[in-house]
This record gives C-alpha cells, structure tokens and sequence, in this order.
C-alpha cells in the first residue's frame, strides 16, 4: 500500500472583478471551516478595498477553493487615501464553532485587533479585542480550538449547577513591542474563563533577558493531548514558539535561541516546561546565529522564519508529538537554513533531537500534521536560473514517518519580483513574511504569495485563474493589459491510497504475452478508519509510479482477477464511511468544470490522469 | 443648490464609494455574488457611473448586486440614482445602498457631485495644512541614516532616514534656518507607507512638528514628517497651495 498525495490546481485568489488590481498582496493566513470544508477564508498583507472605502478586506470562498470572493468588511481602513497605501495590515484568520476569528492590525490607527464574524459574508461583526496606543503589537497569529467545559451555574444560598458549556478559545500570538524588560513574545487569549464576557489576557511567554524585544514569528499551536492537571476552566493545553534574540552582533547578526513554551491551563502562565534551569521555555536550538533584521534573500526579507504543529493524535504514551521549523545563517544567503525538529515527549526539554529535514535558501515555513500524522511543510526557495532569481514554492509531505524521502511537490515557480522596483525597494517585501497551511483531516489547504506574471510562472500542477487572463496577458475586463503584481494562490492536497496489485505467481513475466498469471490487491495490514481517504486507486506495479494506470491492452487478460481485487478494494473502503470522505473536492470540481486533477506521482512521469 | 443641499451632498458622497445611474432588473436576487445574506438584494443595471472612489475599475454596463435599504416591484425598470458603498468582489460587484434618488428628480446628478467632490478634495488639502506646523519649498539635498533612533526595536526602525531639504521658501509657520531634516521610512512595508523621498526631489512639504496622528514606537519619534500623501506636493502646486494657505484654518 502507497499514500501519496494528489494536488489539485493552484488558484489565483484575486476575483475576476478585481482583474485590474496591481497590489502585492503578501503574507497570507487561510483557514477552513470545521462545520463545511467547502467554506475557506483567506487574508493578506497589502490587500485593499478596490473602492477605497474606510473598510479592510479578506477573502472567503464557499466552493471548496475554486471561486473567491473579497468582502470588504473590517474596520480600520483610511478612506480617501489610494488604494495602494490604505489596505490590510498583518492579518490571521481562523474559524471556530462561532464563525470566523479575524487577527489584525489596523491601517488607520496602527491597533491590533481580533473580531469575530457569525457569517464571513456580510458586514456584521463584534469586536473581541482592541488594543489601543498604537503600533505596539505586531503580527498577530490566530489559533482557535472549540471547547467544552463543565462550567458553574449560579450559587450563593440556593446553591449552583455544572452545566456543560461549548464555546470558542481564542490565541492570538502577537509581539507586544512595549512589553517591560524587551520580553515581547505575548500570546493573547479569549476568554480568560468560558463566559464570553471575560474578555481578553495577555500572557507574556518570554522569560529571559532580550536585545530589545523578541522577533516578531509568535506562533501559538493546539495542543491534542488533554493536561492531567489543569486549571478549573480549562482542560487545553496550549504551545507557542518563537525567535528568542539574545544579543545583538556586531555584525548586525542576532544571536537567538529558538524556544517552545507550553501552558496546560488555558494559556495563562506557559510555564509548563521549564529547563535545567527551572527557567519558563526550553531551548530547541540555543545561540543560533540569525541575519540582520531586514536584511534579504533575493528582493525578500527574511530571518523570522518560524512554524510550530502539533500532531492531532496523541502518542501512546498519551504525548504530543511537536514540529518546530525555523530558519537561521549569519546572512540571508545560501547558507541561509530551514530545520525542521520534533518533540514527541509534548515537547520536553531534551526531547526534540536533531534536524529531520533541512532545506537552504528557502524562507517562510509553513507547517501543518494530519490525521494520518503525515507532515506537511511549505517553504519559498531562492534559485537563479542563470539570468534571474526565482521562487520555488513548494509543499514537501512526510508520509508515514519518512522523513529522508518525502514527496516534495512544486507549486508554482515564479519571479523574484513585486509591483515596486527593485531597486530601490530591496526588500519590496513584497511576499511579506509568512505563509499559512493548515490540516483538516487528511487534507492540507495552504495559501502563498508569488508574482502572478502569467507569461513567466510556472505551475507544474496547473492554475487557474479567476482574473482575466487573456493569452497570458493580465487584462482588466476593458482590454487593457494589467502590470503583473503579487497575488495570494490557494492549493489543496489530499492523500490516496494507492492499493499495488502484485504478482501472485511465476507466471507474472508472461503475462503480457500469455495473458496468464494472477494478481492480488496489496492491503493495509490494518484498516485505516481515521483517515478521511478519497480516491483508491490501483498501482499495476508495471508501471510504477503511476497510480491508477493500467494499460487498456491488458486490463481484459486480468479481468478474472479483478473480482478479486474489487472484492478487496471493497472491504478497504467498507472502512472509510461516506461520512468521512472529503466532499469537498468532487464538488468543487463539478463547479469548476474543467478543472484537471493531478497525483503529485504522476506529474512526475509527465502524465495527466 | 442650497447650502444645505450641498452639505447633505457631502455626507452622502463622504459615506459612499460609488454613485451612478441604474435599474433595478431583477428584485429580491442573490445570484449575482456568492453570499449568505438573508437581507434583501437585488441586480441592478449600471447605466452609467458618476463617481467611483479607488483604483480606477469600470461598472458601466455592469449589473452589480445591491442591498438595498428596501425594494418594492415598483422600482423595477425605472432609472434611479444610487449612493451606495462596497461590500463584495466576485465574479461581478455586490454594494450596499446608502441613498437612492429618483433619476427624474430635479438633482443633476451629475454636476452636482463634481461640485461636491472638487469641494471635498479642496477640503482635504486644506486639513493637511491646517495640521502642518511648518510648510516649506525646497529641495532633497541629502538622505542621511537615522541613527540616533537606536532606542526603537528593530522592528519598529525599519528603513528610517531622514531627508534633509534644504529650504527655499517658508510658506506657514516660524522656521529659520537654511535646511530642515523630514523624518521617513523608505520599507516597503504597508506600515511604513508614506511619502518617500529621494536626493535631488523638489516641492511642497507639508511638516507636523512631533505629530500624533499616527500612533506607536515609530511615530512617537520627536521630528518633522509629511506622512500622507497629501503632505507632499509638486513645486507647481504653489499658487493653488498658497491659496489654500490663506483659506486655511
């Protein structure tokens, strides 16, 4: 049996009536719903309302991916002031069971904010949070887990009642900029106790000595382990990671330590791990040498690369299983190096051993596990092809555990380039800082900002545009050719089962000529019922590598084996329930219409299903 | 038009992105735009688009999606003028009514919002001199790093410099040496948008003194800046600035 996973085309996110947009629209964050996997919303950097109004947009989708739609809903834009300089700040977004949770800084007065939207399509929202004084925190990242609790009704002289309670957690990571003592790393979280009207608090997480402040990648994760201990609210538990910079080099080079926290009260104290010390916060990599701040690899800025997830299923032993990726080089150049680290001791001092993937030259990590605990990791990669730099965009998936051949998928590769001129805006910054994937299920969704000059990307996979591309020439609905720009492209992958049909017997070799020998279907050794499965398909192990293939010219001499095989497919699927299987996907293909799917294994051999 | 017309014109125009002539085709639709709403909209045909806000995209000819304040099957057919503002971007335009007026109503619809608009754009100049301490003409003679900013965190600094401009005239407020030092970023970055400048760069600055309107570590700095767009402006906007100068508050 073989996973692999298959990739659908990559979408353009900027809808058609947006064709003439010219903005770099960087930095994106994505989420799915939990209730409809078809309902996704998106938000970047630099995205702006085209009618300039005082309003901050995102993205939603409610076809699985295929189609976007911006609304134009958030507070905080500056109407009147071009288009280009009045749009969204830093911005991260998540659903929960009440709708969808939006992180971020607002364009008018610098203020992060964290609202909430019953129905991501209209105007209507509540503000949870507000901090006001200004640019004084930064890059808020959200996290949001749905929770049930036994929460205590009433009391006094009549007594009170536990009663069970549904409500959304919200995290917000963030760098809080006038933190006392430089300790800048904060995670922000909602409610303080499950009764909406607690409001939000503010954890500081960093617990040693800074050169200033803490670099801005705050990245809380979910925890799926339930704490032993833990508070009277909250059975969550609660990681974060982040960039530690300890000195300041002469060189301009930071010296960092990349550290973890855990909290298993609701994200309160983050003390739950501690290290020889006793100090709050284990090191993963201590006295890391990090570029410059600033400073770019190509025309991009980088050295704040960190992603942290955590495993949904809990070990054996009842732990999480954590993955750290970071990026650290004394500059941003060749030497420049994304690890990837894992703790499967819920991320315990000691415990996250060694690099299990390195990759050089690359920024933005993006970092999600699945159900089946497959690791997906998304990174940009610098290369000069000999007359220009360029970005490899790319989705590298460890399947099983495999850590020293993964299936590395290449998404886009596309110039090294913005809407501003290089130079002099080296960095343009026009990719921004980060990217977003995220798990749901078997299936990881991710979102990333490249140049979207039809004429120079490309996209082994396909792509699909909903601006108006004519040729492959930008147009803006009037005929009028439209400069290329950064666009924010959605992708989604899925696993399959690959059931390989292997020889039975000697007589195998003379199958093709005699239309002789038998085959059997090569099962799981136990059923995977967890997993939300879509396609199987069939390896004929002649022609490895391509999955689902079998030649037509010898599909009928097999024919007195494929009762067998149907008979054992049947049995494998009998364990994936209707249920479970992803609908998102068939749907959306059916509205996409000519949407062409792929298997990352066969566009290796050049082949289209 | 009375005054009070004309200010009510103003609201309307400031609480809108767009205004054009239309009709109502199809009432109580939800086809046109992908969304959840359970308010009432309805496809409207834009005949022809009297003003538009932002970056420069075409509805003429277009049928949009709006929600309408209300809709009854008498509107169908008949041309109106609609005030409304942004909502959604899809395949086509979803907007939201702010006002609607009856196309055969005496409002020359037209001419009236260019009036209002051109007052409105004078008045926006005029608050960005009312807010300026000292407004000069000049010439960028020298971008010099902002190294005394150390005290910021890094990430609060990013591509800060200082434009030293040395000063032809001194158009409002008291300033008497030869060159004054403008205070600005040159990221990329959204956060840091504001007019960029560059060595050998005439004009018009319009400078606050330790201004407050931006908020945070970095525009807490003690200097002059011309942070908006309409805190800059080219040499041959003097006539129309000095003007202003006088108008001004």
């Amino acid at each position: 049996m073989v996973i692999t996973y298959e990739v659908d085309p990559v979408v353009d996110i900027i809808p058609k009536s947006m064709s003439n947009e010219t903005n770099d629209d960087g930095e994106p964050s994505i989420t799915v719903s939990p209730s409809n996997n078809d309902y996704i919303c998106a938000g970047c950097t630099s995205t702006a309302d085209p009618q300039n109004s005082d309003n901050i947009p995102f993205f939603y989708s409610l076809d699985g991916g295929s189609t976007w739609t911006l609304n134009a809903c958030l507070p905080g834009g500056v109407s009147g002031m071009n288009p280009t300089e009045s749009c969204s700040l830093d911005m991260s977004l998540r659903f929960g069971l009440n709708g969808l949770y939006v992180g971020y800084i607002r364009f008018d007065n610098y203020e992060m904010s964290v609202v909430n939207l019953a129905d991501f399509t209209t105007q209507t929202l509540s503000t949870l949070e507000t901090v006001s004084g200004g640019f004084v925190r930064d890059q808020p990242w959200v996290e949001v887990t749905t929770r049930k609790e036994l929460v205590y009704i009433g009391g006094g002289i009549i007594g009170g009642i536990w009663l069970p309670y549904t409500f959304d957690a919200v995290l917000v990571g963030n760098n809080d900029l006038v933190a006392a003592n430089g300790q800048t790393a904060a995670i922000d979280h909602y409610p303080t106790s499950p009764r909406p009207s607690s409001g939000f608090a503010t954890t500081i997480i960093e617990a040693r000595a800074t050169e200033g402040q803490d670099a801005p990648s705050i990245r809380p994760a979910i925890a799926s382990r339930t704490p032993a201990i833990h508070s009277l609210y909250f059975a969550l538990s609660v990681y974060a990671g982040f960039f530690g910079w300890r000195t300041l080099n002469a060189s301009g080079t930071y010296t960092s330590d990349v550290v973890v926290v855990r909290d298993d009260g609701g994200a309160s104290t983050f003390t739950a791990l501690k290290d020889s010390h006793g100090v709050a916060g284990v090191s993963v990599a201590s006295g890391t040498t990090m570029p410059p701040f600033g400073s770019p690899l190509g025309s991009q800025r980088g050295g704040v690369d960190l992603a942290l997830a955590v495993d949904p299923n809990v070990t054996a032993s009842g732990n999480d299983t954590v993955y750290i990726c970071w990026g650290d080089g004394a500059s941003m150049g060749k030497s420049y190096t994304l690890h990837l680290r894992r703790s499967s001791q819920s991320g315990a001092d000691g415990s996250w051993g060694t690099d299990l993937f390195t990759v050089t030259s690359a920024i933005h990590p993006a970092l999600a596990v699945n159900a089946r605990g497959d690791v997906g990791l998304f990174f940009q990669q610098l290369y000069n092809n000999g007359s220009e730099n360029r970005w490899k965009n790319q989705l590298v998936i460890f399947v099983n555990g495999d850590f020293t051949s993964p299936e590395t998928i290449l998404l886009a590769d596309v110039e090294d380039k913005g809407s501003l001129p290089d130079p002099p805006y080296v960095p343009d910054w026009s990719i921004g800082d980060y990217d977003n994937l995220i798990a749901v299920g078997s299936d990881f969704y991710g979102v990333f900002s490249g140049y979207n000059d039809p004429q120079t990307g490309t996209f082994p996979f396909g792509v699909q545009w909903q601006r108006i591309v004519v040729g492959n020439q930008l147009q803006d609905g009037q005929g009028n050719n439209v400069n290329p720009s950064v666009d924010p492209f959605f992708y989604h992958a899925s696993p399959e089962l690959i059931v390989k049909i292997i020889k039975e017997n000697k007589e195998f070799d003379k199958f093709t000529a005699e239309g002789k020998g038998s085959y059997k279907a090569e099962l799981p050794e136990k059923p995977i019922v967890e997993n939300k499965l879509g396609d199987v398909k069939l390896d004929d192990g002649i022609n490895p590598g391509y999955p689902g293939y079998i030649d037509p010219q010898i599909l009928p001499t097999i024919a007195g084996r494929i009762d067998q095989i149907e008979e054992s497919l049947a049995t494998l699927r009998s364990f994936i329930t209707e249920s479970e299987r992803p609908q998102v996907n068939a749907e959306a293909l059916k509205k996409a219409g000519a949407k062409k799917k792929y298997t990352a294994s066969a566009k290796k051999e050049g082949a289209e299903e | 038009m009375s005054e009070t017309e004309s200010s009510g014109l103003d609201d309307l125009l400031k609480k809108s992105t767009i205004v054009f002539k239309g009709t109502i085709t199809h009432p109580h639709n939800k086809g046109l735009v992908p969304a959840n709403t359970s308010e009432d909209t309805a496809v409207v045909h834009v005949d022809t688009v009297y003003y538009l806000r932002g970056n420069g995209m075409k509805l003429d000819g277009q049928d949009v999606l709006l929600k309408a304040k209300s809709i009854s099957d008498d509107d169908v057919g008949k041309p109106q003028v609609f005030f409304a503002k942004s909502w959604l971007y899809g395949q086509s335009v979803a907007l939201i009514e702010v006002a609607r007026i009856p196309e055969d109503s005496e409002f020359a619809a037209k001419d009236e919002i260019l009036e209002s608009l051109e007052r409105l754009g004078s008045n926006r100049v005029l608050y960005r001199i009312a807010l300026a301490n000292v407004i000069v003409t000049g010439k960028v003679s020298d971008i010099v790093p902002a190294t005394e900013l150390s005290e910021i965190p890094p990430t609060s600094r990013e591509g800060l410099q200082f434009a030293v401009i040395q000063i032809d005239s001194v158009e409002k407020g008291q300033y008497s040496l030869k060159t004054i030092k403008v205070l600005f970023s040159s990221s990329a970055e959204p956060r840091w948008r504001m007019p960029r400048f560059h060595k050998g760069q005439e004009g018009i600055w319009l400078l606050q003194r330790n201004q407050t309107e931006r908020k945070g570590p970095l525009y807490g700095i003690p200097a002059f800046t011309a942070l908006d767009s309409d805190d800059f402006h080219p040499t041959d906007e003097i006539e129309a600035i000095r003007a202003m100068i006088g108008r001004s508050w």
